[in-house]
């Protein structure tokens, strides 16, 4: 007999649940804007603060990398970890082709501080993967 | 070498451990944000993730100084 309601409520629940998805374009045009520039997919689902926290942060910890002359890594050198480091980079969105528009062109490896630089680029990156990803969830009505 | 390279400001030398503890308070803070919801909460988890990233660090630093070379 409970096992018969159980199994009703979850009949009933998958409908909703999946009813209560926004629709696959709205997720994907959330998590390119957030990959994009750090904190802009939470700012359009109206967490405003997360949102310039996250930009903040993110935004920081990429300029100080390249304040140290962090090194950006190319996908050219046939390095598995240079084309991993290079995607890790490119997670951070459009400040790598941004900084390189400005006039940066890649780091000084010879730099003292150049691999705590290349350190703080790529962990911008990943920062911002979690960032989307807690995006993707609010959206998905998995997080408030 | 680009304008970027030359100028001297821009270009900013860290030791170690001020490297270590701005790279901590950085990741904590975003932790914190993500990973807890209620304010409180999440001060108390980034203090957390903050100590945690430099005291093992500490540690691993010391635990290296007395192993020979």
């Amino acid at each position: 007999m409970a096992g018969k309601v159980v199994q009703e409520d979850t009949a009933n629940a998958k409908p909703k649940a999946a009813a209560s998805h926004p629709p696959i374009i709205t997720l994907v045009r959330l998590c390119v804007a957030a990959w994009l520039v750090p904190g802009l997919g939470h700012l359009m689902l109206g967490r405003k603060w997360r949102a310039l926290i996250l930009f903040a942060t993110i935004g920081v910890m990429f300029v100080l990398g390249l304040a140290m002359q962090g090194q950006f890594f190319s996908t050219s050198s046939g390095s598995y970890l240079q084309t991993l480091g290079y995607y890790g980079e490119l997670c951070v969105g459009l400040a790598m082709p941004g900084a390189r528009f400005f006039g940066y062109s890649g780091g000084d490896t010879f730099f003292v501080s150049s691999d705590f630089g290349t350190a703080y680029l790529v962990a911008a990156g990943m920062l911002n993967v979690l960032a989307v990803l807690d995006c993707y969830d609010i959206a998905m009505g998995r997080k408030s | 070498m680009t304008q970027w390279e030359n100028d001297s400001i821009i270009a900013m030398a860290l030791t170690h451990f001020p490297a270590l503890v701005i790279f901590s308070f950085l990741v904590s803070v975003v932790f914190g944000v993500l990973g807890k919801e209620a304010p409180r909460e999440r001060l108390v988890y980034a203090a957390k993730v903050f100590g945690a990233f430099v005291g093992t660090a500490l540690v691993l630093g010391w635990l290296m100084y007395f192993i020979p070379r």
